[in-house]
């Protein structure tokens, strides 16, 4: 039976591309088979796409005769996220790779997903404008990948990932219709980190911003990894917002031209901004280094030199790939002041598992990267590995951090994806998934795991929402304005955990004389409000973990992080649904040194049939805010 | 085809992390952008037959239209992480299924159209490709067969030949074919028989023939890309035994496009204890010079054109 199917479809599809472009043979399977990671999985047969007009009948045919399928373009991300688990077919969108616009004076611009980023980032600089995901990779990753995988880079902390520079979409999906997607619809939101799961992105219309007049870059090499991370939270904690604060440790530096001297970390740290302020910063943060020991401190780097600091960070993170056929690179992100007793913890666990590794870090937002190597054809030493990286994803879990900050999770990490979320917000995952792609067609068996959850941490005052909730009743949104209590303010991570019924006047005034600065200029209202009218867009880039009600249970996303590309972007979808899809009951934000404008926005999102639908896994009695979707939900026969 | 043990032949493709460094700067992969055209997916090939999953037998047709394509730029060596060299490799493959190199006719200029296509920072549609009446039919269709090819971005708007011109018209990039026109074209500038605004001039050479050279013992020569087809190759042979005695070592050239930054290359030229370097072409003397400044590396060029004369 599946034989006469897939030779059907085979055909029709051959009708559409061409013969040249529907491949089948061994070696073309075989070489679609793998990306950067160690795994492996065989296509049935790859399908090269030339045009984006092409998806959406592509998915058609194989909807219709219900194949697995998976996107593929430079494969260059480290967890499989491009494997085909379940065979099927691979489409290869690279040849997507034309810029379709760029507009300066409104500061987007709209291009396939198969443009590498890199190739943009060179289209962009002669009109002053840089795109701000800049992930290791970016030579060679596609922008449609990093949108997939949420891809931060070194400068995220200051402009933000991948997921804060989107605001509007192309996508295709499981069925091949095709959905354009503006930044109102909450719908593109959970597309920016699905990792390919819920539709094919086809499209992208990315924010541009105005490169710096002035960049400032400094090293400092440290004896100790303690005294550099104590340089890196005076940097933070004295209000600087640096565009880049990398790290790299004792066993990368060895592989570098820091050989053979006594500096065990080197701390490189670059600005950005007008030249006088920066010139006056620079002197500060040289005396924060002189009073956190740094042994040795570079400025004023002229071009060459600039170039090789960078080239030793790039070196740093990829020169062990020369001694050996097996690397694993992972990306955890803990909140900042804990960072030096993670970055410990995984260097005495490589130490005493006998494994090699080096471990490089966008310091700022406290994501850091053991890269490490084993010898692929020594069974003993993969599973040294596997050992070795369940006691760190464990103690990770512990601390409160992510899985993965800009990888995204794919098939390795699956696994351990059950000690990160509670079992009702992958219940959610799960739902939301089989509401998108009905057959589970799209990159199937990614990011779920298997197994259940082992996470339970509900707070006991939440349990009076949980039932609502869970209950019949319309949801009584004036409950949640009564919480109005500080749960946490670290001032050295600067972040601030609140419950949503805060009021932005009572915030401000404990957090301004101290120079802290919420990421909104709005003045009024409580948190709750700003959040779900979706008035302020620039908001939800700011708030780092959420947690809400909705009939599902109670649902715990982010934390005290800044990078996260674990399971979908459930906070940018939230933020502006006016409460339809469940109500928020902790936020976690980023606080700022200094005021920010906020961008207003007053367009409400458009009802479509996938939201609809998104409506009955979130909620299905409608008793969140029930007269919006009211409507819709009674018309039932007529979608 | 060779009976060859492939595990020892190609042991190190065995090392290969395919972590994706090589792709996007590799020609024949942004031409074609599939996984079997670039580096990562040659090197592949080479791994997967000596892991024995794939055989000459049953596969050697499909390999073989793959591992032609490759157009030697070495780009993927300069970048592999990993330390390999995936041309290398690939020409073991092509040894391996004899296959010779033959040079089409329209090679060439694809080879140059390409090192065109990834200097970004010209505006891609705004070009005015000059060439000899000779050489006219050949360069257009080379430049239609990339087009045909999926080259969908224009590399050019206009060709013309030089010869006859009296002014030029306004193009933001000029393309030369080889050094004859070029030298024409500025020649006509500087006596004024054509009013141009120079902003950007690229020019491309062919061959040089030189009859008579003397060299020092303490020269270095250097080749370019352009020099690296079969037929060119004999022409190297050719120089090559006029300096038999005094050359002393040969770089190539061939990086030298892109992000002009190149360690190994700015690490091999500190490291020749040659006090004068020759170029072969122009366009590398040029370069080079940029790039000696840059690291403040103190050592002379002659372009091999003063060393024909003398």
């Amino acid at each position: 039976m599946r034989e006469n199917k897939f030779k059907k479809a085979l055909e029709e599809l051959k009708k559409i591309l061409g013969d040249k472009n529907v491949l089948t043979s061994r070696l073309n399977l075989l070489l679609n088979s793998y990306d950067s990671s160690p795994l492996k999985a065989r296509p049935e047969a790859v399908l090269n796409i030339k045009t984006t007009t092409q998806v959406a009948k592509v998915m058609e045919i194989l909807h219709k005769y219900d194949f697995p399928t998976t996107v593929r373009m430079s494969a260059s991300n480290h967890d499989g996220a491009c494997l085909p688990l379940k065979g099927g077919f691979v489409l290869n969108l690279a040849a997507l790779d034309k810029v379709l616009e760029i507009n300066t004076k409104e500061t987007y611009a709209i291009v396939e997903s198969g443009v590498v980023n890199q190739d943009l980032q060179d289209i962009l600089a002669p009109l002053g404008f840089f795109f701000a995901p800049d992930p290791a990779s970016r030579a060679f990753s596609t922008v449609g990948g990093n949108f997939a995988l949420n891809a931060g880079g070194a400068r995220s902390l200051k402009y933000g990932a991948s997921a804060q520079n989107l605001i509007g979409a192309e996508i295709v999906l499981a069925n091949g219709k095709i959905l354009n997607l503006t930044k109102e619809n909450p719908l593109l939101h959970l597309l920016t980190h699905s990792e390919g799961t819920l539709g094919i992105i086809t499209k992208l219309k990315v924010k541009i911003l105005p490169l710096a007049p002035y960049k400032e870059t400094l090293t400092a090499g440290f004896l100790n990894l303690k005294d550099t991370m104590q340089a890196v939270q005076k940097i933070i904690s004295l209000g600087f917002l640096p565009s880049a604060l990398e790290v790299m440790d004792e066993n990368a530096l060895s592989l570098t031209e820091y050989k053979n001297t006594n500096i065990k970390t080197l701390l490189i740290a670059e600005f950005e901004g007008k030249k006088k302020q920066i010139s006056e910063d620079t002197k500060k943060i040289i005396n924060i280094f002189k009073n956190t020991g740094a042994e040795e401190i570079k400025t004023k780097l002229t071009k060459e030199e600039l170039e090789k600091v960078w080239l030793t960070r790039a070196k740093a993170a990829l020169a062990l790939a020369k001694e050996a056929n097996g690397l694993v690179s992972y990306d955890y992100a803990v909140e900042r002041p804990k960072l030096a007793t993670a970055v410990e913890f995984v260097q005495d666990t490589l130490k005493k598992h006998n494994l090699r590794g080096t471990i490089v870090f966008h310091a700022g937002d406290g994501n850091f990267h053991p890269n490490i190597i084993f010898d692929g054809n020594n069974a003993y030493e993969a599973n040294q590995i596997k050992i070795a990286l369940k006691e760190i994803d464990k103690f990770v879990s512990s601390m409160g951090g992510t899985l993965s900050a800009e990888h995204g999770i794919a098939v390795q990490k699956r696994a351990v994806m059950n000690i990160f979320f509670s079992q009702d917000t992958l219940n959610l995952f799960n739902k939301i998934k089989n509401t998108l792609d009905t057959k589970d067609m799209l990159n199937p068996q990614k990011i779920l795991p298997l197994c259940d959850s082992k996470k339970q941490d509900v707070p006991t005052w939440t349990s009076i929402f949980y039932e609502q909730a869970k209950g019949q009743k319309e949801f009584d949104f004036k409950q949640i304005k009564t919480l109005n209590k500080i749960i946490d303010f670290d001032k050295e991570n600067y972040t601030l955990t609140v419950q949503a019924g805060a009021l932005i006047e009572d915030l401000n005034k404990q957090l301004n004389p101290l120079k802290f600065y919420l990421p909104t200029a709005q003045k009024r209202g409580t948190l709750l409000d700003l959040f779900l009218s979706g008035k302020d867009t620039n908001f939800p880039d700011f708030v780092t973990g959420l947690t809400f009600v909705c009939g599902e249970g109670l649902i715990n996303i982010g934390g005290k992080f800044v990078k996260n590309a674990a399971g979908y972007d459930l906070i940018h979808f939230m933020a502006g649904t006016q409460g339809a899809f469940g109500a928020p009951l902790v936020f976690t934000l980023r606080l700022l040194p200094y005021q920010i404008k906020s961008k207003v926005n007053k367009n409400k999102f458009e009802i479509n049939e996938t939201l609809i639908n998104l409506k009955k896994v979130f909620d299905k009695n409608n008793i969140f805010k029930p007269k919006i979707f009211k409507d819709y939900l009674d018309e039932k026969t007529k979608l | 085809m060779k009976k060859q043990n492939f595990d020892t032949v190609f042991c190190d493709a065995l090392k290969c992390n395919h972590c994706g460094l090589c792709l996007q700067n590799c020609p024949a992969y942004r031409l074609y952008k599939q996984e079997g055209y670039g580096p990562r997916g040659r090197v592949q090939i080479a791994a997967l037959l000596a892991k024995k999953k794939l055989t000459l037998r049953q596969d050697g047709g499909d390999i073989l239209k793959i591992i032609k394509t490759c157009k030697k730029c070495n780009n993927c060596t300069v970048l592999c992480p990993a330390g390999l060299n995936p041309q290398k490799i690939n020409e073991k493959l092509k040894n391996i299924l004899n296959i010779k190199d033959k040079r089409p006719k329209t090679l060439g200029f694809k080879n140059i159209l390409f090192r065109i296509y990834f200097r970004k920072f010209f505006d891609k549609t705004d070009n005015l490709f000059l060439t000899s009446s000779t050489n006219f039919k050949q360069v257009k269709q080379s430049l239609d067969l990339l087009n045909k090819n999926g080259f969908d971005r224009t590399l050019y708007k206009k060709i013309i030949t030089p010869y006859s011109l009296e002014k030029l018209p306004e193009f933001k990039t000029y393309i030369f074919d080889d050094i004859e026109n070029y030298r024409l074209i500025k020649n006509k500038i500087s006596e004024g028989k054509i009013k141009l605004d120079t902003k950007q001039i690229l020019f491309i050479t062919q061959v040089l023939k030189p009859k008579t050279v003397k060299l020092s013992d303490d020269s270095l020569i250097i080749l370019s890309n352009t020099y690296l087809t079969q037929e060119m190759k004999e022409e190297e042979g050719k120089l090559f035994e006029v300096f038999k005695n005094n050359t002393l070592n040969f770089v190539n050239n061939r990086y030298y496009y892109g992000p002009n930054y190149h360690p190994k290359t700015v690490g091999y030229l500190k490291s020749v204890p040659q006090k004068i370097l020759i170029t072969l072409s122009e366009r590398d003397n040029i370069f080079l010079k940029k790039l000696l400044k840059k690291y403040k590396i103190d050592k002379e060029i002659i372009p091999i054109e003063t060393i024909i004369t003398q």
